[in-house]
């Protein structure tokens, strides 16, 4: 049987974190270290189902910790390293798993070219996917929280990786990141969904990220096959609604808001057009949950 | 009496599409840029990528614009490169 993290003794967690926690999620191996205890918590609830490797080759060593000197005392700070290099600013001492979640993303989009990157959510049902790319404030990640809690295998909340290969799409399945009013929100809607700790007044305001369903983790090695790109907008008082979008615009927004479209070149182009000719590309405006899940239940119907 | 201008498509474009309803996507390889083009500025890259060089009359013609129209879409494709002339 595999090892996971959740097999862990909550000592054992913290002292394989201190030296190097080999963690897998999708396709990528990080070698995560911190020594903060709400770091190992947020691990301990948000990433019980997920894999732990023993050795060979990693994709990536990271590290979250306190930052030294004179900020040990004033006005604490956390920052997350990559390599031992350190590419962001610190932050406050209690924002270090969000930091770690911001990281580890960063380290996604910024490395794995080998992949078409799309900033997207990516949801599978009956063998169809459905990916959700949405500006911020259009009430992605909350509806994409609700989809995973109902059912819907969750490939990732805001990462959408195209094989190139087949242009499939390859799951991560990592946390869901939740937002302000979102948190209350789910939290009411699913009762039993588990949710980590909120870190308050980040650059995003308040953010708390939600446990990936096992079943989603479980299958993070399976591919799933675009089937519909929806670009979701929640509106007070709206009826839950889709509407055909323009598949030339739905290319656009996705090369624009690819990580690595235009590094791509030539390839880009190709895996982006390949991925719209698959799609049927919809607007979704919605405003309440249990509607939307009923239309996209409609979707795959 | 002005001559009569031949189009093409600019040599070192290397151009990609796809159509989807009535919009075309292009991709220019030396450039890396992306454009979404009518269908008319669509219509006019597909006939010169089809049959070569072409004359204003006659591609005027072949896509059912009229010349008005033509020059303007063949200024804008010879603005981000994708066309010459001589």
């Amino acid at each position: 049987m595999a090892l996971t993290l959740g097999l862990l003794s909550a000592r054992d967690l913290r002292r394989r974190l201190a030296l190097g926690l080999d963690l897998r999620t999708g396709p990528f191996r990080f070698l995560i270290r911190s020594r903060r205890e709400d770091v190992a918590r947020g691990l301990e609830r948000l990433y019980p189902d997920f894999p732990l490797e023993v050795d060979g080759f990693r994709d990536f060593h990271v590290r979250v910790d306190a930052v030294a000197g004179l900020r040990r005392c004033y006005k604490p700070q956390c920052n997350f390293w990559h390599d031992e290099h350190a590419p962001f600013k610190p932050l406050p001492l209690n924002h270090a798993f969000p930091l770690l979640e911001w990281g580890m993303n960063w380290c996604i989009a910024g490395y794995a070219q080998h992949y078409l990157m799309l900033h997207a959510a990516v949801l599978e049902r009956r063998g169809r996917a459905v990916i959700l790319p949405g500006d911020p404030g259009a009430g992605k990640s909350t509806l994409t929280a609700a989809l995973a809690l109902s059912g819907w295998r969750l490939l990732s909340d805001e990462i959408t990786l195209i094989d190139r290969e087949d242009g499939h799409i390859v799951p991560l399945a990592r946390p869901i990141s939740l937002k302000n009013q979102s948190i209350a929100l789910i939290r009411e809607a699913f009762p039993e969904a588990v949710i980590g700790d909120t870190a308050l007044d980040t650059h995003k305001g308040s953010v708390a990220h939600l446990r990936p369903p096992p079943i989603s983790v479980a299958r993070m090695g399976e591919k799933a096959r675009p089937a519909h790109i929806v670009f979701p907008r929640w509106r007070a008082e709206a009826t839950a609604r889709l509407t055909r979008h323009s598949k030339a615009d739905a290319f656009i927004h996705a090369a624009t808001h690819g990580f690595n479209y235009s590094l791509l070149g030539r390839l880009g182009f190709e895996l982006n057009a390949a991925l719209i000719d698959a799609c049927a590309c919809w607007d979704f405006e919605y405003s309440r949950l249990e509607d939307a899940l009923a239309a996209f239940e409609e979707l795959v119907a | 009496m002005k001559a009569p201008r031949f189009w093409r498509i600019a040599d070192a474009a290397d151009l990609a599409w796809r159509r989807w309803e009535d919009e075309y996507v292009f991709h220019h390889a030396l450039a890396n840029d992306t454009h979404r083009l009518s269908e008319p500025a669509g219509s006019v890259l597909t006939q010169l990528l089809r049959d070569g060089e072409v004359e204003s009359a006659a591609l005027a013609d072949a896509c059912g614009l009229d010349a008005q129209d033509l020059e303007a879409i063949l200024r804008a494709l010879v603005k981000i490169d994708f066309l010459t002339w001589r």
